[in-house]
């Protein structure tokens, strides 16, 4: 399946090869993102604003060695994009022709870069745009409650930063994170398609040896978040006119291996489908109870915080008080069953089924693995058909289901 | 238009596929007041039936059965509405457990054996689906882009000839009853002959396939022909401006784009407008817009063939209005342009031509083309799209846009706008 390369220079590789297709994508991650606002180059602390990751993906993508590289490349038929996660920063193109002169092109916008005031002034217009379309999301400042209510740290500023922070960007800041973390060993490049494996390894060295780039001492700011919720109780009621509650756990991963965080990854998706579902005890007493009307919405979200994921639950009953009790209820002393295990594990399989044959799919499923829980592999058929309720159980037994924080948004009439 | 269809499944063997997918497409007359009646339908066929009723219970004999999908989808061409039912199931053999009659048995009494009472669809069934739908629309708008896009039409298409409007949907909605439903769908479905089938499967799994679906699903005719209206091309003669303020952060353009005298061979020439427009290899709106000006974040367009229609819609920053709508009217002044004409229509040539490139690596992209060949006479693949746009020349372009007018366009400012 995948082949890990590590190259000598500290940059790691994964390969997949399908002769078979006309399509080559590259994906370029960089493992540096919007949280890293503090980090530390040689035990010094280095501060930059919200923001600065995001800002340098679209300095180095608008202000390339090739002038505006988004434009470049999709005039020349390659899909091309970047992104900035909380924690890693991608970029990748996809191409069916010219795939190598692209790749190396990819590598140059990545780490072939230069510095200037001016060419940061004209990257700013954009993202104040980009701030004010994120602004116009629904449900943006309700689920910024309902985060901080489980986070020490706000994680929704740190994305975009703000319109002064982007209006005052300092060329200096950009290069003082850019040093610290675009080095080969703090990159990975994930490679599949129709391409040659000792090719493309000795053409990633050739180009990196150019680049001429050192690998650096550098340490994340360690995250002070611990298993603690921040609140337990929160009472929105500003923008928002339809009644809202939300119930969030924060979930201690820090114990797992990998594999086991991939898994439990699964079984809570069982857990709160058999237990909170529409086919769920609770969920059928609610709807005969006339406590609810609409099923629950439920996220488990490990994107934030990697050791400390999160499961949050949405439902807009006007009876509030009551299904959470109960729902609360549920989630602290769970119902297993076999039936509804094999039934949750059936549609696992047969989803695998109608995925397996899409190359695309296997190398979301790798990359996700791989930067959500280190976990280095896809998720064979093999994999999910080894899924067995006494080890769902066991794992999901550790997690602490007994303290929760409730968001409410309650809607007086004459807003309604 | 005539069409003749034959009843015959048309099978399609696919090389190294785990799955088979069977569609049939069951063809009736469509009016408009149909709307709330195809939605709930396609939905209270796929969630229970007369055997499991509650939809718990189906849901889970449908996962039991390894039944990878089952839905229904639907069509409107103006005067004729295609359902199809998809359904999706693994390779023979992949699964040890798997039973093939129980599947069809399944699928056939979930479509012929719905849970019926007294002449009606079962009222609990029913109300879940209907309340589920008015709830989609408490919640409304979602997003900025469904609230201006739905202010812009209310505007552009006063009489709502291409969209039906959320008030219409709602009135419609709220009388739908369970009775009228069950009428519908004996119109539709239970009595319904016309039905033209696809179904793709690996070779190895043919013959069992057959012998189930004709078990279950054989046809008592062999041919029926129809006659479909598949263009509907309007025309909207005002040149109206309109401006309003919105409570979002984003200022927004919407232009709506209407052609005189659009006939069939101009769906070619709206097609490939569009494509120089928004197609990321000339991509003239955003190039203009984004890359050159910073002008704005993003855009969307889009274009109807059937009903003769363009659309661009900007989000921008206030105070950028009256430069945006320059640059768009500049951006059809370099198309008038002969040697930019070209080169665009090159780039496209070759879009068109890595297009397909990419297409092929999708296993079933031999099927589908097919399928929408005989679905849909307009239908071109895009080795054919090729091969036209090579012979669009750049009179005919000039021609078009000569035909072309700005009918309707709307400024939204933002809270903090204009």
């Amino acid at each position: 399946m995948f082949k890990e390369v590590i190259l000598k220079n500290g940059l790691t590789m994964y390969l997949y090869s399908d002769k078979s297709k006309n399509r080559t994508s590259a994906h370029l991650f960089t493992l540096a993102g919007s949280k890293d606002t503090t980090f530390y180059v040689d035990d010094k602390q280095k501060k930059v604003v919200n923001g600065t990751a995001h800002f340098l993906e679209h300095y180095l993508v608008e202000r390339s060695i090739y002038g505006n590289s988004l434009q470049v490349l999709n005039e020349d038929y390659v899909d091309y994009n970047a992104l900035t996660a909380i924690d890693y920063t991608e970029f990748h193109i996809s191409t069916v022709h010219d795939f190598i002169d692209n790749y190396i092109k990819l590598l140059n916008i990545v780490n072939n870069v230069s510095f200037s005031q001016d060419k940061v002034n004209d990257t700013i217009k954009p993202i104040i745009s980009e701030i004010a379309r994120k602004e116009d999301t629904k449900y943006l400042e309700y689920n910024r409650v309902v985060n901080n209510a489980i986070y020490k740290r706000d994680l929704y500023d740190i994305g975009l930063g703000t319109v002064k922070d982007i209006q005052n960007m300092q060329y200096t800041m950009l290069k003082e994170f850019y040093d610290a973390f675009y080095y080969p060993s703090n990159q990975i490049i994930i490679i599949t398609g129709n391409f040659d494996e000792e090719e493309i390894i000795k053409i990633t060295e050739d180009n990196y040896n150019k680049f001429n780039k050192i690998n650096k001492n550098t340490r994340h700011e360690e995250s002070n978040e611990d298993d603690k919720l921040v609140s337990k109780y929160n009472e929105y009621n500003k923008d928002l006119k339809e009644h809202l509650f939300t119930v969030s756990y924060k979930l201690n991963f820090k114990d797992y291996t990998p594999e086991e965080k991939n898994k439990i990854d699964f079984y809570i998706s069982y857990l709160l489908q058999s237990n909170t579902g529409t086919e769920s005890k609770l969920y059928q007493d609610l709807i005969n109870d006339k406590l609810i009307t609409y099923a629950f919405d439920c996220n488990f979200e490990s994107a934030y915080n990697k050791d400390y994921p999160m499961i949050s639950i949405y439902n807009d009953s006007l009876n509030s008080d009551e299904v959470i009790k109960r729902l609360t209820a549920r989630l602290k002393e769970p119902i297993f069953n076999e039936d509804n295990f094999n039934r949750w594990k059936n549609n696992l399989i047969i989803e695998r089924i109608n995925s397996m044959e899409k190359i695309g799919f296997l190398r979301n499923n790798f990359t996700a693995n791989l930067l959500k829980y280190n976990y280095k592999a896809v998720d064979t058929l093999e994999f999910i058909k080894s899924f067995n309720l006494d080890e769902c159980k066991k794992l999901l037994s550790k997690l602490n289901f007994n303290d929760y924080s409730i968001v409410k948004n309650i809607v007086k009439e004459d807003t309604k | 238009m005539i069409r003749n269809f034959k009843t015959k499944p048309y099978i399609y063997e696919v090389k190294d596929v785990n799955k088979t997918i069977i569609k049939m497409n069951f063809f009736s007359e469509y009016k408009r007041e149909d709307c709330v009646n195809n939605a709930i339908l396609k939905n209270i066929l796929t969630t229970c039936s007369n055997k499991y009723k509650q939809r718990s219970e189906f849901k889970n004999k449908r996962k039991d059965l390894y039944i990878m999908d089952y839905y229904i989808d639907s069509r409107v061409y103006n005067n004729v509405i295609m359902h199809t039912v998809i359904f999706v199931i693994p390779k023979i053999g992949l699964i040890k457990e798997f039973n093939l009659d129980e599947v069809f048995k399944f699928i056939h009494d979930s479509l012929y054996d719905p849970f019926i009472n007294d002449n009606s669809f079962d009222e609990e069934s029913f109300n879940i689906i209907k309340e589920n739908r008015i709830k989609d629309q408490i919640d409304y708008p979602h997003s900025i882009h469904e609230y201006t896009s739905d202010i812009f039409l209310d505007f552009a298409d006063e009489k709502h000839q291409t969209y039906i409007h959320r008030d219409e949907w709602l009135n419609a909605l709220k009388k739908a009853n369970s009775k009228d439903l069950y009428d519908y769908y004996k119109k539709v479905i239970l009595n319904n002959k016309n039905i033209l089938t696809f179904i793709s499967l690996n070779k190895d799994d043919k013959d069992e396939i057959m012998e189930k679906f004709n078990k279950y699903f054989k046809n008592d005719i062999d041919e029926f022909k129809l006659d479909i209206n598949y263009s509907n091309y309007i025309e909207i003669p005002d040149n109206t401006k309109k401006e309003i303020n919105i409570n979002y952060n984003q200022c927004v353009l919407s232009q709506a784009y209407t052609f005189k005298d659009f006939t069939d061979d101009d769906r070619l020439l709206l097609k490939t407008l569009y494509y120089f427009l928004y197609s990321k290899e000339n991509d003239l709106i955003f190039k203009e817009l984004r890359n050159k000006r910073n002008l704005i974040y993003y855009h969307r367009m889009s274009s109807d063939n059937n009903y003769a229609i363009m659309g661009i819609k900007v989000f921008f920053n206030k105070g950028d209005q009256e430069e945006i709508k320059s640059v768009i009217s500049n951006v059809f002044d370099m198309i008038r342009d002969e040697n930019n004409f070209n080169t665009y229509k090159a780039n496209l040539i070759r879009a068109l031509e890595y297009d397909y490139l990419s297409l092929s690596d999708n296993i079933y992209y031999e099927v589908n083309t097919q399928v929408d060949s005989i679905l849909n006479p307009y239908y071109r693949d895009v080795k054919t799209q090729v091969e036209l746009t090579k012979n669009i020349t750049f009179d005919q372009m000039i021609s078009f846009l000569d035909r072309m007018s700005l009918s309707k366009e709307m400024i939204m400012y933002s809270k903090d706008g204009e």
